[in-house]
């Protein structure tokens, strides 16, 4: 009896951080129709390994572990796009820049920027400053130290701000 | 994180973190979320049945694991138990009653029934003594003296008694299992005596050692038996042996490989009536054994293959066994036995003795052989007419007759009539040939086909 709960209990979670988890899955991957495969497989495996889920964790956590699982099986490590800002933003900067097209474009283009950041990078960022996790769920999260989770934080911040330095300057 | 919308470059993290703030991503639309739930439920319900299934399977398999496990103790309790319930009850409720049943059974033919039935006299041997000495034993009791006047009693003879102090060994030893307890020293004297009178020592005291060594001790004496008594019945002695010691091939086989030259004839003989295949290979061995051939020769041809029978023919120097093997093969009355017979009858090497052998048999197998008179090779329908032929008889003269005049099989049957020895067949064809001109080409043509041996019938 005690295992049908859980199980009515954990749909029930499910269906709730089911928007939460395509959101981060969203920003992990910077695309939607991506994002959506991940969360298919995310919900494949939580529905396979759902006994491991422990009351004391926030179920938001577990199942954000689960996607970030996902996303890594989907780009093996070395595989990373992080993408160097070239020529879009250069090219965004040379047109006009008033134009609220353009704006829109912009603020795209910095969860794109994000989106592209090696793997580790990301994952900390969007976590911390996205999800609103704090930097000791961030690192039980992924598994890391909290200085860990400053470091790379420290890390991703200073690689967008260098990215992102023409934005700056269009602002 | 409101937005910081100055014009200057960033300097320090707060501007960073207005970006950042400003940040977005393709929005996750609504379909996409019920496509995602939709799927969420697709994986969670098939996820619960799998579970369910699972959870049962693995409830099946122990019910499964405990059934067969109840299944098997039951088995392997429920003979002791019975056996401890006959003799209890047997032996409260009717006491005088097995000996009447002995009675009921002629002592001489001893048959399972009437050594089951023994076996539960021995149980009170102080009343079968005091009955033996029809009632003059001091301490008989009145129960037991009314039974004697009512039936004769005779001592079991010597496959009986060790028959029955086997089935008692085995009986006492479930009976100690059952209850716990080791039997008592005057127990295992008694117990023991008919081993050592076999002349087996005894040590071990397991029960499947002592059934080992009590079937031992039989097949001992179905050998002693025949060893001392050449003129006695085999299929009697082997039939008490097949029923009271299961394992007796295996005592057979050890006594043809260690015994002394009468021991392993003796065995051979036995093993004639009741051995199987897998002594087929020993008794080839014992056969290369000159004081051993005959004997093995004629167990071969109980228990070993048609083919294996038609490699010794062959191989056989002796006229007499050679005979012997074929009227075996013949007498088999089986499809792949005759066709190795025909073969040698086709042979003209080895078909007088084939025919010879045929000619011996009291009860060959007529209609076998004459539904071989259709084969479809020409050759054993020939050789199959000539035996036919010289096995004789009125019966079949009259059916080979039969056949010529109804045109089945005629070619076949004109060669047996002209292959038999008999006087009316003789007759036969030589009116039927005066008659019958065409009936004469074909016996003409048959002629050549006929046991050389004969003289010319015209």
């Amino acid at each position: 009896m005690a295992r049908s709960s859980d199980q009515y209990e954990l749909d029930r979670l499910v269906t709730e951080h089911l928007p939460s988890a395509l959101r981060f899955a969203t920003r992990l991957t910077g695309d939607a129709n991506t994002a959506e495969e991940v969360v298919q497989d995310a919900l494949v495996r939580a529905a396979r390994s759902w006994k491991t889920f422990r009351r004391e964790a926030r179920f938001q956590t577990w199942l954000f572990r689960i996607v970030i699982n996902v996303v890594r099986s989907r780009c093996p490590a070395g595989r990373d796009r992080a993408v160097p800002l070239t020529d879009d933003v250069a090219d965004l900067r040379a047109t006009d820049p008033a134009m609220g097209a353009q704006e829109s474009e912009l603020v795209e283009l910095i969860g794109a920027r994000i989106s592209a950041l090696p793997a580790r990078q990301r994952e900390v960022l969007v976590l911390t400053s996205f999800e609103g996790l704090s930097v000791k769920e961030t690192a039980s999260l992924l598994k890391i130290t909290e200085a860990n989770v400053h470091a790379t934080l420290a890390v991703a911040r200073a690689r967008l701000t260098k990215e992102l330095a023409p934005y700056f300057a269009r602002r | 994180m409101g937005a910081d919308r100055n014009d200057e470059l960033p300097t320090d993290g707060e501007s960073l973190d207005a970006l950042l703030c400003e940040a977005r991503w393709p929005s996750a639309t609504q379909p996409a979320v019920a496509r995602l739930t939709q799927h969420w439920e697709r994986v969670w319900t098939a996820r619960q049945r799998r579970e369910t299934l699972m959870r049962r399977a693995a409830a099946l398999a122990v019910a499964a694991m405990l059934l067969g496990g109840a299944t098997i103790g039951w088995l392997r309790l429920r003979p002791a138990d019975k056996s401890i319930a006959e003799v209890e009850g047997r032996s409260k409720a009717a006491p005088g009653r097995s000996i009447l049943q002995i009675e009921s059974n002629p002592v001489g033919t001893t048959s399972p029934q009437s050594i089951d039935t023994a076996r539960h006299e021995t149980r009170r041997p102080t009343v079968t003594v005091q009955t033996a000495a029809s009632g003059r034993a001091k301490g008989s009791s009145p129960e037991s003296e009314s039974t004697v006047n009512l039936v004769p009693w005779r001592p079991p003879n010597e496959l009986e008694s060790l028959m029955l102090a086997a089935s008692d060994r085995n009986r006492r030893h479930s009976l100690a299992f059952a209850r716990g307890a080791q039997p008592s020293t005057k127990q295992k004297v008694a117990s023991e005596s008919f081993v050592r009178s076999s002349g087996k020592s005894h040590r071990k005291s397991s029960p499947a050692t002592d059934a080992k060594s009590a079937e031992a001790a039989i097949v001992a004496w179905a050998v002693k038996r025949l060893v001392s008594d050449s003129g006695a019945d085999v299929a009697s002695v082997s039939a008490q042996i097949r029923t009271a010691a299961p394992s007796h091939e295996e005592f057979l086989l050890a006594t043809l490989d260690r015994g002394k030259a009468p021991e392993q004839i003796a065995a051979l003989r036995l093993l004639a009536e009741i051995g199987s295949a897998a002594a087929v290979g020993p008794t080839l061995r014992a056969a290369a054994v000159p004081e051993l051939h005959r004997a093995a020769i004629g167990t071969l041809v109980q228990i070993a293959d048609s083919s294996i029978v038609g490699e010794l023919v062959l191989g056989e120097q002796n006229a007499d066994l050679q005979r012997t093997m074929l009227a075996a093969l013949l007498s088999r009355g089986e499809s792949p036995a005759l066709e190795q017979f025909l073969n040698f009858v086709a042979n003209e090497g080895t078909a007088d003795a084939a025919l010879a052998a045929a000619q011996s048999l009291k009860d060959p197998p007529m209609d076998l052989l004459f539904s071989s008179l259709s084969d479809p090779l020409e050759v054993r329908r020939i050789a199959v007419a000539r035996v036919i032929g010289r096995i004789d008889g009125a019966a079949t003269t009259r059916r080979l007759i039969a056949m010529v005049e109804s045109g089945v099989n005629r070619h076949e049957a004109c060669i047996a009539l002209l292959s038999s020895r008999g006087q009316e067949a003789a007759r036969y064809v030589d009116t039927a040939a005066e008659h019958d001109p065409s009936l004469a080409a074909i016996f003409s043509g048959a002629r050549l086909f006929s046991v050389s041996d004969q003289p010319p019938r015209s």
